[in-house]
């Protein structure tokens, strides 16, 4: 049963990640040619890829015995999935905007599983500090947080592409600007939490709450630069294209933290996650 | 925020005391490392000025709290009347509009300026004032823990009993610590690792017994501490083996100790050894079982000498047997496992966790509870209404709906 259950795993992924990218295109395609109909083909070919994907983790987890956040294969499926739920779920039936957002989050997705397939979805069992409630709240939040700077990612994107805030596609106005400031807000809301909780969680597992570890450091330096945008946003009204311009640096520092700490310098994350 | 960011980046990219990078520094540049010591930069986040910018931010932080109070108590209890563009005639009078705004879960606040007012949400006005006590209140929490901590790593085998306080067990702690009280002593009376199919590690549980007037006894397991007198034990990962040996040579009897880490796998050996001179040396292998089959078994010792380079045959160590091992005679007197605890105690837990759990509270009103309010004033064609957002003033959505619903209304 757990042979099948593993072997089964990655075949499923590699299905999801065939209709993330049929969903992609079709979001993308339908927002640049302004057909509806081809759009709406994202949706549906989503659902059916989520589908599949949840059953891959669950197919997984069942076999592993441990939620999908220990090896890098788990964590990036993990984070994979959620940025797809929250484009399906905020943006559904949105106008061909919001597809172009969800086309560039679906591709975010799909390369994430890309590269954790490409890692190999080898076993590997829960260490001893990988246990408790705090480890679960710290992870989960952190999948959320990624998945909204995924759609500041995308907002940001479209707004620079675009020079403007407003929709030029398919003539729907639209306020990207509106739409990377609350996602924004979203990220730094669940970045904190998870920062947070994985504070609890250290205490709880080596007696300090914080070391300045390296994943440490750059996870509150991410915090405080989404915190930068904000207050500028708001306070300063730097919006347009200076604010998806400062966006996007707050994301590339959210990806610098998840990924590139973990595995490029000596952070008690990379302990696990080499 | 910026200054703490870039304060932050120096101290990501110096090397800091105790990181891996530091040590392969002071391995590579002894007298780079020695000046950065020096100069005090491979303490930054433990530096005065690491400290003064926290208490500045710190200030400023609650001066902007102080100006969020006034402005959320201003709103909440002495509101005006706002000049917004978002007005509305309706058809409805002032007690239908009442009943509509009721059922859109606004509630009726008191009359201001001879209107009606209707606020909803009203408490996220408070959500950026409990963000920002929280953020004072983690600062200044972290800054005591980390003034008033104490912190030891004690390597302690079973039925072994060390004080707390003592030479040999090595304490760090911050410029308020208190050390740890010398009257306090445990002994270990069991450790049982567990292992995975696998063979790695799947936890670790120790049962301490705490001397003095209670005797208390407790497991403490990792990412299970266990508190007892003010101080916190946790438990390490590291377990294994303290070999306890005597060992005979030219007449002269030596007590011997070599703490030897559990082998990763059932099939290999872990190492230690103990040097008599710098040209004599015991070396010791162990396996977790002699058999080979279980990481939880009789574990199998093998001990030689390696004197002036040269490493005698291998011998396996029975416990309690005496034998040869090159030159000497080696009796391995017992066994018992070992393993790491690390114990702590500070001041300022408590506020720290209740910081933090402003910190959520704050963030989740400020991105659930966006606060509206809404103005009626009875007009000759019926009513008229006065929306505002109180935080996202861009946002015109919410005022589009609530129309739009009345219209709805209407219709029905």
């Amino acid at each position: 049963m757990t042979d099948t259950l593993l072997m089964l795993d990655p075949r499923l992924h590699v299905v999801a990640l065939v209709m993330y990218a049929l969903a992609a295109s079709t979001a993308g395609a339908g927002a640049i040619l302004q057909r509806p109909a081809i759009a709406r083909i994202a949706d549906a070919s989503c659902w059916i890829g989520v589908g599949l994907h949840v059953a891959s983790i669950s197919a997984r987890w069942i076999a592993v015995g441990h939620g999908p956040y220990v090896t890098k294969y788990e964590n990036l499926s993990s984070y994979a999935l959620a940025t797809v739920l929250v484009g399906l779920i905020m943006f559904r039936g949105g106008h061909l905007q919001a597809r172009a957002v969800q086309g560039i989050m679906y591709t975010v997705a799909l390369m994430l599983m890309a590269v954790g397939l490409y890692t190999g979805p080898e076993v590997v069992t829960l260490p001893p500090t990988f246990s408790g409630i705090w480890l679960v709240i710290h992870v989960c939040f952190y999948f959320v947080a990624f998945a909204a700077a995924a759609t500041c990612l995308a907002s940001a994107v479209l707004i620079i592409r675009n020079r403007s805030t407003e929709g030029s596609l398919g003539g729907v106005q639209v306020d990207l600007d509106k739409v990377a400031y609350r996602f924004g807000g979203l990220a730094f809301a669940f970045w904190g939490v998870g920062m947070l909780a994985g504070s609890v969680w250290a205490y709880h597992a080596w007696g300090r709450f914080w070391a300045w570890d390296p994943v440490e450091t750059w996870s509150l330096a991410t915090w405080l630069s989404f915190g930068i945008y904000l207050h500028l946003r708001r306070f300063y009204s730097i919006s347009g294209r200076r604010g998806a311009i400062i966006l996007l640096l707050c994301v590339l520092a959210s990806v610098w933290t998840l990924f590139g700490t973990s595995i490029l310098t000596d952070s008690i994350h990379a302990v696990y996650f080499q | 925020m910026i200054a703490v960011l870039a304060f932050m980046g120096l101290g990501y990219w110096i090397p800091q005391r105790g990181t891996p990078r530091s040590s392969r520094l002071l391995a590579a540049k002894p007298e780079l490392a020695a000046s950065l010591d020096r100069l005090g930069l491979d303490e930054l986040f433990q530096s005065p000025v690491f400290a003064g910018m926290l208490i500045v931010s710190v200030v400023l932080i609650v001066t902007v709290m102080a100006r969020q109070t006034r402005v959320a108590w201003r709103r909440t209890f002495r509101a005006i009347v706002p000049a917004s563009d978002l007005m509305f005639v309706a058809e409805e009078s002032p007690d239908e509009i009442d009943a509509y705004l009721r059922s859109e879960r606004y509630r009726k606040a008191r009359v201001v300026q001879g209107q009606r007012r209707y606020v909803r949400q009203l408490w996220g006005l408070w959500a950026g004032v409990i963000l920002h006590a929280g953020l004072v209140l983690v600062i200044l929490a972290s800054m005591l823990v980390l003034a008033t901590e104490r912190r030891a790593v004690v390597d302690i085998a079973v039925g072994e009993m060390r004080a707390l306080g003592q030479a040999d067990v090595t304490e760090v702690g911050g410029p308020l610590s208190s050390p740890f009280s010398s009257r306090a002593a445990l002994t270990v009376e069991q450790v049982r690792p567990e292992f995975w199919p696998t063979d790695e590690l799947k936890q670790v549980t120790s049962t301490l017994r705490f001397e003095g007037d209670d005797g208390a006894v407790a497991d403490v397991q990792v990412n299970g501490p266990v508190r007892h007198n003010g101080v916190t034990f946790y438990q390490d990962q590291s377990v294994g083996y303290a070999l306890l040996m005597e060992v005979e040579r030219d007449g002269q009897v030596d007590r011997v100790r070599i703490d030897v880490p559990w082998p990763h796998e059932r099939s290999a050996a872990s190492g230690g050894s103990f040097g008599f001179s710098s040209e004599t040396e015991l070396q010791v292998r162990l396996y977790a079982d002699a058999r080979r089959e279980a990481m939880i078994a009789i574990p199998e010792v093998v001990a030689r000498f390696v004197e002036r380079g040269q490493p005698s045959k291998s011998e396996s160590l029975p416990i309690g047997e005496s034998v040869q091992v090159g030159t000497a005679r080696v009796t391995l007197v017992d066994a018992p496992r070992w393993t790491r605890l690390i114990l702590v105690q500070s001041k300022g837990i408590p506020a720290l966790f209740a910081g933090f759990l402003l910190v959520v509270i704050g963030s989740t009103l400020y991105y659930t509870s966006a606060p509206r309010e809404v103005y009626v004033r009875e007009d000759e064609a019926g009513s008229v209404l006065t929306w505002r957002s109180l935080r996202y003033r861009d946002d015109d959505s919410a005022y589009d709906r609530l129309v739009s619903g009345l219209k709805r209304r209407r219709l029905q």
